[in-house]
């Protein structure tokens, strides 16, 4: 099963589950229900939206607050500043500051994923500034199975839930196990090893998965993880990983600067000082806007061999 | 008679709790009610108007001007009190404060996000379409906020969807009849928003409780069954106390004055604001309709001063929340997500 369709499937299985899941924005592409969401489930419960991103997602957190569960796409990361207003202020604090006494089921779904030709305005890499607004949960999955199980937790979860899904992942392909509980989401280990651990974030999955295969030649042994939930993050699981390898480099396709990949850093060095053996490495976004060309591009991605060379230097 | 006799009396002593807590804050000042404060001095006959036309069901979002309307709506005024003193005893226990006074009991949301409160109310009708039962959602706002764009985004998507929802735009800026204050919106009149995008659109003058009420009775009515959205602008003067500084004081107009009902003042300073003050009006209808004499207005004034003086000294005594509290109704709680 690709991601895609795991995504998707998640998406139907909320939706056949519960007459108060409701679609906002236009979710489709492989595994969606033939003939679209709408046929499937009804245009009472399936909106499609004029482009009026804080006025739909502002009306979806309404909606959440009177016992709805809204799954609210923007399509791309960058459309959602649009709608900044309704997420961070409304949705992340409505909890808080009623003394507990509102939830607000949503899921706010956007895309990320850097693609040559879309340029800075369509390639925002937001998820940092979503993990800076407690009261959302914001994860990012990194395979098919995370695709999948993720969006059954977000669509079962009391909280707003920002789910950060790259498209660069749409045809990645694994084994999903479906229909079992929702169980609880933590840091995942998707590759044992010895050596070093790789903390890779969303599209960097695959490709950690891939460096780490080539440097299994070599002798290296690299362990994988997933952090999944990127705030409130999973501290423990990725402590009790550099417990076992005593090296690190964190990896995300976001900005460099008090980004993902620093945090995972930041909470190793102060939780996990003694357990590392060298200084730990981040990959990520450089702090430069998106480039649109083919040169430039891959320039500034997290690439597979950034990822390599940042394992050789932590071990060196 | 635009007011139903058997509401007379309900309305005023509605009106009249508003005035009487908003005049306790204010004398609270802002030594103890910490933050800025807005209070809703001179709009009282819209939200009793409207509020009173609610059911239980129906969703309310107000603004940084909630104090009043968390009352009309029913929620104790110890709780609303204690929460303006930031009291673990509060509404929102301490953590909203006086702009962000809630209850879901009484399906009460505040937000001070400026247009934040119109955006939230369409998304509550979305879930009565949704559900298909019969309650509406009811969105305050202030003139100001018309210039944001989540208010032009709600009517549009109101309109689109034919959501029921009641937009109640208090402009407490306006003598009545003058067009908008040109420096904050390019509109002839506030009501002409919400009719480009098909919203029903009615302009009252809200310092008379006989005018507004029947326009909220037939609003609130109107979205009720033909679930579709509509909107009031209820235009009030600014009240005088509401000048200078950057929290509103009684220092120009003192407490209200109950008597200049049937005691005017020969040379008022105040005149102005005393003619369109929209409690004595209400004062004036009580009376010319003999719904209660002079003594039974000032014995209903006694007892709501004495309910609020002792909300006031219990929210005094109350501590505040303890320190820990901080990190508490951050999330759901469970185990689904890491801690």
């Amino acid at each position: 099963m690709t991601y895609l369709e795991a995504r998707n499937r998640a998406i139907g299985e909320a939706m056949a589950s519960s007459e108060r899941a409701i679609l906002i924005g236009g979710f489709g592409g492989a595994g969606a229900p033939e003939g679209g969401y709408a046929k499937a489930f009804g245009e009472r419960r399936v909106r499609s939206t004029p482009i009026s991103e804080e006025g739909y997602a502002g009306a979806a957190v309404g909606a959440a607050l009177l016992g709805l569960r809204p799954i609210v796409t923007f399509s791309n990361a960058s459309f959602m500043f649009d709608a900044w207003e309704p997420v961070l202020n409304e949705a992340a604090l409505l909890r808080y500051m009623s003394g507990g006494q509102f939830s607000v089921p949503i899921v706010f779904h956007m895309t990320i994923g850097l693609k040559v030709g879309w340029a800075a305005q369509h390639s925002q890499t937001s998820q940092a500034m979503l993990c800076h607004a407690p009261g959302l949960i914001v994860v990012a999955p990194g395979t098919p199975t995370a695709a999948y199980e993720l969006m059954r937790a977000a669509t079962t979860s009391d909280d707003p839930v920002v789910y950060v899904d790259s498209q660069l992942l749409y045809r990645e392909t694994g084994d999903v196990p479906l229909g079992e509980a929702v169980r609880p989401v933590r840091a995942c280990v998707l590759r044992a090893g010895r050596d070093v651990t790789v903390v890779a974030v969303s599209s960097t999955v695959p490709r950690a998965l891939r460096a780490a295969e080539r440097l299994a030649a070599e002798g290296i042994s690299v362990e994988v993880v997933d952090p999944q939930v990127l705030s409130p993050l999973d501290r423990a699981g990725i402590l009790e990983s550099v417990a076992r390898t005593g090296h690190l480099v964190a990896v995300d396709e976001g900005q460099l600067t008090c980004g993902v990949a620093s945090e995972i850093v930041s909470s190793v060095a102060e939780h996990g000082y003694d357990l590392l053996k060298a200084a730990p490495r981040r990959v990520a976004i450089p702090d430069v806007p998106i480039p649109p060309g083919p040169t430039q591009l891959p320039a500034v991605a997290p690439s597979e061999e950034r990822i390599e060379a940042a394992i050789r230097a932590a071990l060196d | 008679m635009a007011i139903p006799w058997d509401q007379l009396i309900p309305l005023l002593e509605s009106m009249l709790l508003m005035r009487r807590v908003e005049e306790a804050a204010c004398e609270l000042g802002p030594g103890e009610v910490f933050g800025n404060y807005h209070v809703y001095i001179g709009q009282e006959a819209t939200g009793a108007s409207v509020i009173a036309q609610l059911r239980p069901e129906d969703p309310v979002f107000s603004t940084h001007r909630c104090h009043a309307h968390c009352l009309a709506r029913g929620m104790s005024i110890e709780t609303i009190i204690a929460e303006l003193l930031l009291r673990g005893t509060g509404a929102s226990k301490g953590k909203g404060g006086t702009q962000h006074i809630m209850s879901l009991e009484h399906l009460m949301v505040s937000t001070s996000i400026v247009g934040g409160s119109t955006i939230l109310a369409t998304g509550a009708a979305l879930a009565a379409q949704v559900m298909e039962v019969d309650w509406i959602g009811v969105a305050f706002l202030g003139d100001r906020s018309l210039a944001e764009g989540a208010v032009s985004e709600a009517f549009n998507l109101a309109g689109l969807w034919e959501l029921p929802v009641l937009y109640v735009c208090e402009n407490n800026a306006a003598t009545p009849y003058d067009p908008p204050r040109r420096s904050n919106l390019n509109l002839a009149q506030l009501t002409d928003l919400a009719e480009t995008y098909g919203i029903t659109a009615v302009a009252v003058d809200a310092t008379d409780p006989a005018a507004v009420y029947p326009v909220a009775v037939d609003l609130v009515e109107r979205v009720r069954r033909d679930r579709r959205p509509a909107f009031l602008e209820a235009r009030t003067p600014s009240w005088p106390g509401r000048a200078g500084g950057e929290n509103p004081s009684l220092a120009v107009t003192g407490v209200t004055d109950l008597s200049l009902v049937w005691e005017p003042l020969a040379d008022d300073p105040m005149e102005k604001w005393h003619r369109a003050d929209p409690l004595l009006h209400m004062i004036e209808l009580v009376l010319a309709e003999k719904a209660a004499t002079k003594e039974e207005v000032l014995e209903m004034d006694r007892r709501i001063q004495e309910q609020v003086a002792q909300a006031v000294a219990a929210a005094l005594a109350a501590p505040f929340p303890p320190a820990e509290d901080a990190f508490a109704h951050v999330y759901a709680g469970g185990d689904l997500w890491p801690k």
